[in-house]
């Protein structure tokens, strides 16, 4: 059902975007913030800004990530969460994740955190890296590179 | 991290109209600079422009400076001179020549907050392969396992850590120097080996800084950059 919002020609698109990425962005969304409330929040407002933008963006589906982590790490900073929190209760209710990695995932600096879910969760190569967050390439492969071997220290992982 | 595609995403394409659709002035404003601070920012700007061109020209010459990180365009020896020293880290391209580190710690914006040495990347070639210069307290005695090799004049060892990280630690005058390389997998033979020789030209040389001493070592080619 597309709604008449700003320029409406867009909305398809988006909605497509939506359904082939949505699931996907809160899910990195999530690892990233391990809130899923903040996940959901960041995830909506994005397209939802995106959706008011219309056909004023060129590229919805980098900008919708672009601007759901950015969303979500003004929220994380606001929320002063940057501390490593356990999962909330109730938000893993019917699935697992590894405390080790959830733990590792937060041990790292958001930057670092981002491009590594990013890389290693959404498969995104650097230069897609550095198209959804609109950081230098040079910054993604240092953060990268920075994040992966603070992942291994974390991990106890000498392979 | 495919553990993450188990959480169960909710389906929020409804949130997403209703957000849009209710009150689009609501929506969360993109960061806009106010006029002020943009003019300010402006002012600052021409300044810093206006002072670089000062210094460069020659018209201002600052009298603190014993050497310019970027004292030539030409780093190549000319009449026995001895090559100009570049100093370590230069934001940008780096070009072929002869650096220097003292210790100064990677940036923040690059490394993370928890940075503790130098850093160098090949990014602007394959960008495949990064050093790491870090200082220890001291080298351990865990850190005697390895061969045996020289490292910038000095005794120290050398060991694989794993397939994508080789590392060389090093103690020269008391300072515990470690050097760790890393290499994407797939890492071409001629960008290792770019690496390992920006590695074998190191040396040290006497100075007045919280060592006394500074590494020196040769890029042979544009593509490195630091942070």
């Amino acid at each position: 059902v597309a709604i008449v919002v700003g320029q409406v020609d867009s909305t398809t698109d988006l909605e497509t975007v939506y359904r082939e990425d949505g699931a996907r962005l809160w899910r990195a969304l999530f690892a990233y913030s391990n809130d899923a409330e903040l996940a959901s929040d960041a995830a909506a407002e994005a397209f939802a800004q995106a959706l008011g933008r219309g056909t004023a963006i060129r590229d919805i589906r980098s900008w919708v990530w672009r601007a759901a982590f950015r969303l979500a790490a003004g929220d994380l900073k606001n929320r002063s969460r940057y501390a490593r929190v356990p999962i909330p209760e109730g938000v893993t209710l019917d699935f697992h994740l590894d405390d080790e990695l959830v733990a590792a995932l937060q041990g790292l600096t958001p930057q670092q955190r981002l491009v590594i879910v990013l890389h290693y969760y959404v498969d995104c190569p650097v230069r897609e890296i550095s198209r959804r967050t609109g950081m230098n390439p040079l910054a993604v492969r240092s953060h990268l590179s920075r994040g992966r071997q603070r992942m291994r220290l974390l991990l106890g992982d000498d392979s | 991290m495919r553990t993450y595609d188990q959480a169960p995403a909710p389906d929020y394409w409804s949130e997403v109209q209703l957000r849009a659709s209710s009150a689009p002035g609501d929506a969360r404003p993109e960061r806009s600079a106010r006029p002020a601070l943009l003019l300010v920012a402006a002012l600052l700007l021409l300044l810093t422009i206006s002072a670089a061109v000062a210094v460069g020209s020659g018209v201002v010459e600052l009298p603190w400076f014993d050497e310019s990180p970027t004292p030539s365009t030409e780093p190549s020896v000319r009449g026995g001179w001895p090559p100009a020293v570049w100093g370590w880290p230069s934001t940008g391209p780096n070009r072929p020549g002869v650096y220097s580190w003292d210790g100064s710690n990677c940036a923040p914006a690059y490394c993370g907050v928890s940075a503790t040495g130098g850093f160098m990347h090949n990014g602007y070639g394959s960008g495949d392969v990064d050093i790491i210069l870090e200082v220890v307290p001291h080298v351990a005695s865990s850190d005697r396992d390895g061969t045996t090799v020289t490292v910038a004049g000095h005794d120290g060892i050398y060991r694989r850590v794993d397939g994508q990280q080789e590392e060389w630690v090093v103690n020269i005058e008391g300072t515990g120097i470690v050097i760790r390389l890393t290499a994407e997998p797939g890492t071409s033979q001629l960008d290792l080996a770019d690496a390992h020789a920006i590695i074998d030209s190191m040396r040290t040389e006497p100075r007045a800084n919280n060592f006394g001493f500074r590494l020196l070592f040769t890029l042979t080619n544009g593509e490195w950059d630091s942070g």
